[in-house]
């Protein structure tokens, strides 16, 4: 844990430093500019006239020293010291803090811009050709003093080049302040509809001290005093960072409430020493409080970097790539500070806060994508959804339709039920009864009271067995006919194994198959005078075969004329409408009356 | 007539409304000797009470009653303390009437229009333990018993028929009588009356998850 840490901590300072390297590489020194003059050589006034002085080269650097004294410091260039006349424009790429030019009487002018120079270019007119060109550079001692090398030439070589840095300086911190603007409006919004995303309620203050630190660079020069200057400049940077670092901490969802204290009471103390140090000594607090800035931003680099995991891979690096610049660009401007290293003219901490504004934007358009992403995804979750109930609600719906149309047939066939039942059958028991009881018994009677009975069972058994398999069917009518033909000494031989194989059999044909088997049964008990039935089904047939006298009418080729009786000719009939071919002949031992069905399966 | 092998004569409740059938049937039953018919009711109330006070061993019993159904005092015989089956009396033998009696708990069914023999020998098979079942009660007992449960269904395991049971349920729907089944498969009649027993038993178990199930499945639950 402790070694990733190490590891996650080096790896910050090491993307630090080579991005600070990068920008110290691209920071070049003030080089010549075709069609103007160079001028890296130029004389040290020793006295107000000017009249002696001490040639230096360019840059000249003079090392602060921690007292408010305020030096000034007159330069002199002569048309002979160049080689020709001083005409057109004076373009300082890199202008100290207060330069103002010195009249032909020696006084000093008004200085030739409002704007606080030391961190942007300066461009002077110069009237005289042939005059020298004499000025004052006023500098306070703990500021010390950078004094780059300079051109003079026509207006049009040097344009190209001040425009540019105009850009890169007072153009950037213009843009910086604008997008910090944007983006505490963006943020705030989304703080305000969403309570619940602290992160972004801390990237909405974290504008703030954005927002000084880009106004630092367009303040006129003599709001604040040389040392305030950079004090708010350094404090300005450390609050920013507190801020970050509660935002990185909400952002990938840590509790680090110990991390943050040590924090907040940092930014106070750094608060509170530079209310009480005199101004001579704000310089060196700011370079104390302005490592411990650069040491919070390293901490929240590293943090993020041991989170990483908790957010999405392009999130991380996006961040932490921005996070890196941002802490690279205020490394490099403070540098120069500390050190005596030979900086390029060039200050970068202006765009400071353009990087985390991009940051910032970059992570509001992640959010908006991800928001239309889920949005999407619901969309998509609600479409099935409705898709999937709207299914179930239409199988209900039939489930429901065929409910209602069964219990509408189960009513209409238990009224039937009750009413043959308790209605006729009520009266035919009533009748048989008395036909019992009565003093001579009819046979007659009773046997036609029996055949009633008979009838309305199998008419029942018709109502309610019409979705049974016709094997089922037959077992009932055998049941039906067990009484009729046992009191004919005629016993059953059945051999009924399962329904024939009959793909196109429908219900109503099914009650034709049984009208045949009973018009048999019929026939058995009233003609054939045998002992035994057999009734048989196979794939194809449906056989029932007696033991009795036979066909008392055979032809003489042995089989029965089907136009001989009605019975015949209503099973023939019926055959021919279920797809059977009706067979009836003698077999000398009896009738056989089979139904073969033809092998529709093959 | 068949002598009876029984120690005691069996006590024999009829309750029937109509005068007729219910003197037929007392007429059938008293040339067994085994058999002694206690009373002959005409309605659910003295039905009930000569069921207390006579503690009889059958109970005949019409289902379309004057005060009532048949089936309270079928349900008051299966909740009875003592032995006692209860036989619905049926004209037809239709299976609507015959199966809600046996979901009540009758042991088995008699056609009103059976011959004196046919239900002498109906009563002895439930005194025997082996009640009687037709083709058309047997196959609506195999629709009842042995389709696939339904997913939201809880069957209760004692409601659930044995392979064999299903295979003596099928040949008694295909009209099969008892002796022929048992050769069928090998075994005696007695094991037959006991799968039927058992049939019936399930079917009174399954009268209840079966609504239950069936309104889940409307979603009316």
């Amino acid at each position: 844990m402790t070694s990733q840490v190490a590891r996650a901590a080096a790896r910050s300072l090491v993307f630090t430093i080579v991005m600070v390297g990068l920008l110290y590489a691209l920071n070049r020194p003030v080089g010549e500019l075709s069609g103007a003059l160079f001028v890296d050589d130029i004389l040290l006034c020793a006295e107000p006239s000017c009249a002696q002085g001490e040639p230096v080269t360019l840059p000249l650097r003079v090392e602060r020293s921690y007292t408010t004294e305020v030096n000034t410091s007159r330069f002199r260039l002569d048309p002979s010291f160049v080689g020709g006349g001083l005409a057109g424009v004076a373009y300082f790429p890199a202008a100290p803090r207060a330069l103002s030019l010195v009249d032909a009487g020696f006084a000093p002018t008004a200085p030739p811009s409002s704007r606080n120079t030391s961190r942007g270019p300066l461009l002077i007119e110069l009237t005289d050709a042939d005059a020298p060109l004499v000025f004052d550079i006023s500098w306070v001692a703990h500021e010390g003093l950078i004094l780059h090398p300079f051109h003079i030439g026509p207006r049009e070589a040097v344009q190209m080049s001040y425009l540019l840095r105009v850009g890169l300086t007072y153009g950037l911190a213009l843009t910086s302040i604008i997008l910090m603007l944007a983006s505490f409006a963006i943020c705030a919004a989304i703080y305000s509809a969403e309570r619940s995303e602290a992160a972004f309620f801390w990237l909405a203050m974290s504008n703030g001290p954005g927002l000084l630190i880009g106004a630092v660079y367009l303040l006129p020069r003599d709001l604040l005093s040389p040392g305030y200057d950079l004090a708010v400049l350094i404090l300005a940077a450390d609050v920013y960072v507190a801020f970050i670092l509660r935002f990185m901490t909400r952002f990938i969802g840590l509790d680090t409430p110990r991390l943050e204290r040590a924090n907040i009471l940092g930014c106070g103390a750094h608060a509170l020493c530079v209310l009480v140090v005199p101004e001579g000594y704000l310089n060196l607090v700011s370079a104390v409080f302005a490592f411990w800035a650069v040491g919070w931003a390293l901490v929240i680099l590293t943090v993020f970097q041991l989170n990483r995991e908790r957010t999405s891979r392009r999130s991380f690096f996006a961040l932490f790539g921005l996070l890196v610049l941002a802490l690279a660009l205020s490394c490099h401007d403070w540098m120069p500070y500390f050190g005596s290293l030979p900086w390029g003219p060039s200050f970068t901490g202006q765009a400071l806060p353009t990087a985390l504004g991009v940051a910032t934007l970059w992570l509001v358009v992640q959010r908006l994508l991800d928001t239309l992403t889920r949005l999407e995804a619901l969309n998509v979750r609600l479409d099935q959804t409705v898709a999937a109930k709207s299914q179930e609600l239409e199988a209900n719906y039939r489930l429901i339709a065929q409910n209602q149309t069964q219990a509408a047939l189960d009513a209409e066939r238990a009224r039937i039920m009750v009413e043959l039942h308790d209605g006729v059958g009520g009266h035919i028991l009533n009748i048989m009864a008395y036909a019992e009881e009565a003093e001579r018994r009819d046979p007659v009677l009773e046997t036609a009271l029996e055949d009633v009975v008979r009838e309305i069972g199998i008419i029942m058994d018709s109502i309610t067995s019409l979705d049974m398999p016709l094997d089922m069917i037959l077992g009932g009518l055998r049941h039906r006919y067990e009484g009729l033909l046992g009191r004919l000494g005629v016993s059953f031989d059945w051999q009924v194994q399962g329904p024939p194989d009959l793909p196109r059999i429908a219900s109503d044909q099914k009650m034709d198959v049984v009208r045949i088997v009973q018009e048999a049964l019929n026939n058995v008990a009233k003609h054939a005078r045998a002992t035994q039935v057999r009734v048989s089904t196979t794939r194809h047939h449906l056989i029932i075969e007696d033991n009795g006298i036979g066909l008392s009418a055979p032809k003489p080729d042995g089989r029965a004329s089907l136009s001989s009786g009605m019975g015949l000719r209503n099973m023939a009939q019926r055959a021919e409408q279920v797809g059977a071919e009706l067979d009836m002949v003698d077999t000398g031992q009896g009738t056989r009356i089979a139904l073969t069905w033809p092998d529709v399966r093959g | 007539m068949d002598e009876t092998p029984d120690q005691t004569r069996k006590r024999v409740l009829i309750v029937e409304d109509k005068e007729p059938t219910s003197r037929r049937l007392a007429k059938s039953i008293s040339v067994d000797r085994g058999l002694d018919i206690v009373a002959c009711v005409q309605d659910v109330a003295s039905a009930l009470e000569a069921l207390h006070l006579l503690r009889p061993h059958v109970v005949l019993v019409d289902l379309g009653l004057p005060d009532g159904s048949g089936l309270d005092v079928i349900s008051a015989c299966a909740r009875a303390s003592f032995e006692c089956h209860a036989i619905v009396i049926s004209i037809f033998g239709d299976e609507e009437r015959v199966l809600s009696a046996i979901r009540h708990g009758a042991s088995g069914y008699l056609q009103k229009g059976a011959t004196p023999d046919d239900i002498i020998r109906g009563i002895r098979s439930v005194l025997q333990g082996g009640a009687p079942i037709s083709p058309q009660i047997a196959r609506h007992m195999l629709q009842l018993l042995a389709r696939a449960p339904l997913p939201n269904e809880a069957l209760s395991p004692a409601g659930v028929l044995t392979e064999r049971e299903l295979e003596v349920l099928q040949s008694l729907s295909r009209g099969y009588k008892r002796q022929e089944v048992a050769d069928q498969f090998g075994i005696t009649l007695g094991t037959v009356g006991s799968h039927v027993n058992s049939i019936y038993k399930k079917l009174e178990v399954n009268s209840n998850t079966r609504a239950v199930a069936k309104a889940g499945e409307l979603g009316l639950l």
